[in-house]
């Protein structure tokens, strides 16, 4: 045999014990090409490019997956920000480009389809400001369509007057969908510094600078990564540290083989490769699990920053080794909805936002899929947010935001999104005033780090 | 990953020796791509007389060729693993892999069906 039984044996303990899976291929496709005068025009295009682009992509994926034996959860679509397509035509409102995505992307079978964006972090446009107006109905009509923001770059600093408008946005957007506890804030996210190559939602766009299409893959795993933790018991972080790094190679090597293969079935040039320990609600699919199991009581308790920073970075180790095209977000996700045993942390009381945001100086995004009280008022948000882009800002690193202020809901309520979205207890918000802050707008300047020329 | 710990296994033999001369430059992916059709299946449970036969059976019955097989005790488990080609295979994957669930679920035991791809780029570099 060509292989021995421990490896076999490993393998295939990863599938099948542990919920290693490819969490999505995402196709990301330039609309540059799509933009005119006339929305009707543009949306007609942009449908017949995705149509013709895209049209094999769910199909491909299934039957690599059937082929290989490795899950595909998601089939997904990046796009153009939305904002630079359809700013040159007339309309004031932006929601029928969403539902015209929203359409496509049911028509194809696609899970997800990202890039109601704009790029706001310096200044904004005319295109900017309508996209971000039509957001709170944009998310409230559309099913599959994701929506991101990036408000600040090390590069340029944050843009504050952006930041105070997307709290404003983010508040509207929940009270649009309040039926359903604000779900249209879990397809909602700001940024700093964001990856134009993420392949994971709700962030995915296909930043201007990439081709005309190109095919990603976003690999997952934390159950794998907690069984490697299980073989090191008591055994010294650098010694656990290896071998986390060990599993990561093992994992991004299979995600690239699909990867690869997804990309040259479908003749596009495969892009990048997100290896992200990203959480599902299932047990045994939990960032928080693998924290406890390196010897913390509760994730949360004193030592959780530290043991997170180093699997952020082992993640990233392991993933670099065995692929040049490691890109996107790469390491570790913390969000708190789509983790149980984050969620049970929350329900300890061994949790708070303001430890999250300690932990997401060293995680790979940000504050992630955390509910909040329905009477949080928009400054606060502004506030939260604005809090969490300067530690990307200044640590040169990826942040983001992606909170669901849910109507009618207070402290210790429980909200619910469903599917792999999962549901949160609602978490405390230290509510003292930022308001005179957040009203001055402007922008904060970029940190004198960035000066690198 | 881990060459000298499974140095005491044979495993370059069969098909994958020939496929290493036949390749002039040797690299993982061209060495791949030689296996498109090979698949690993692996039977996991209580070790049982007949596993095999019947395990056999079916594949012959499906006209797939089986290239290499081992089986061993692994943490208290018994473990079979098969090297299959499916290249002459008379059903589709899928419907392989429903039929040796469905017989796992008979045996009382699990068994799974993978690309041989995906072993050779976890395990080898």
């Amino acid at each position: 045999m060509m292989f021995t039984a421990p490896e076999i044996k490993e393998t295939v303990d990863m599938f099948m014990r542990h919920k290693l899976d490819v969490r999505a291929i995402t196709m990301g496709i330039s609309l540059r090409d799509c933009a005119g005068p006339s929305g009707t025009e543009s949306r007609r295009r942009i449908r017949d490019k995705i149509l013709r682009t895209a049209g094999t992509l769910v199909e491909t994926g299934k039957a690599i997956e059937t082929e290989f034996g490795v899950p595909i959860i998601n089939k997904r679509i990046a796009v153009t920000p939305i904002s630079l397509v359809a700013e040159s035509s007339d309309e004031t409102n932006f929601t029928p480009w969403a539902k015209t995505l929203d359409e496509v992307a049911i028509e194809l079978g696609v899970d997800f389809v990202g890039g109601f964006s704009a790029l706001v972090q310096k200044g904004m446009t005319s295109g900017d400001t309508r996209l971000i107006e039509s957001i709170p109905e944009a998310l409230a009509t559309t099913q599959r369509v994701c929506s991101s923001i990036n408000l600040a770059t090390t590069k340029n600093g944050i843009n504050m007057d952006a930041v105070r408008k997307m709290g404003q946005i983010i508040k509207a957007t929940a009270q649009a969908t309040a039926d359903r506890d604000g779900l249209g804030c879990a397809k909602l996210v700001v940024f700093c510094n964001a990856p134009e190559d993420n392949p994971f939602m709700a962030g995915a766009f296909h930043g201007v600078g990439e081709g005309e299409s190109v095919l990603s893959v976003g690999v997952s795993g934390p159950g794998v990564i907690k069984a490697a933790c299980e073989q090191y018991r008591g055994a010294p972080l650098d010694v656990l540290a290896d071998g986390i790094k060990k599993t990561a190679f093992k994992i991004t090597r299979m995600g690239l083989l699909v990867g690869q293969e997804a990309a040259s079935r479908l003749g596009v040039p495969f892009g990048i490769l997100d290896l992200s320990l990203a959480p599902t609600p299932a047990v045994g699919d939990s960032v928080a699990r693998i924290l406890e199991e390196m010897g913390l009581e509760s994730a949360g308790a004193p030592g959780t920053t530290a043991a997170l920073a180093m699997l952020t970075d082992m993640v990233k180790k392991g993933g670099v080794m065995a692929s040049t095209n490691v890109g996107g977000l790469s390491g570790a996700f913390i969000p708190v909805s789509e983790d149980e045993g984050m969620v049970a942390a929350v329900r300890a009381g061994s949790i708070n936002l303001e430890k999250l945001e300690a932990m997401t100086c060293v995680c790979s995004v940000g504050l992630d899929m955390i509910a909040i009280p329905g009477d949080t008022t928009a400054d606060t948000i502004s506030g939260i947010i604005a809090d969490e882009l300067a530690i990307g800002m200044v640590n040169n690193k990826t942040t983001a935001v992606r909170l669901i202020p849910v109507p009618g809901k207070k402290a210790g309520d429980w909200a619910e999104f469903g599917g792999l979205l999962g549901g949160a207890p609602i978490m405390r918000v230290n509510t003292f005033s930022c308001a005179d802050f957040i009203a001055r707008g402007g922008r904060i300047p970029a940190p004198i780090h960035s000066f690198r020329n | 990953m881990a060459a000298g710990a499974t140095a005491a296994v044979p495993r370059v033999c069969g098909v994958f020796n020939r496929t290493c001369k036949a390749v002039s430059g040797n690299t993982m992916i061209r060495l791949c791509e030689e296996y498109q059709m090979n698949a690993i299946i692996t039977v996991v449970g209580t070790d049982q007389v007949g596993i095999i036969a019947k395990v056999s059976t079916y594949l012959a019955t499906h006209n797939i060729n089986i290239i290499d097989i081992s089986q061993t005790i692994l943490s208290g488990n018994f473990v079979m693993m098969m090297m299959v080609d499916l290249s002459g295979s008379t059903i589709s994957i899928q419907e392989n892999k429903t039929a040796l669930e469905t017989l796992g679920v008979e045996l009382g035991v699990s068994i799974s069906m993978m690309h041989e791809r995906v072993f050779a780029a976890m395990h080898r570099i």
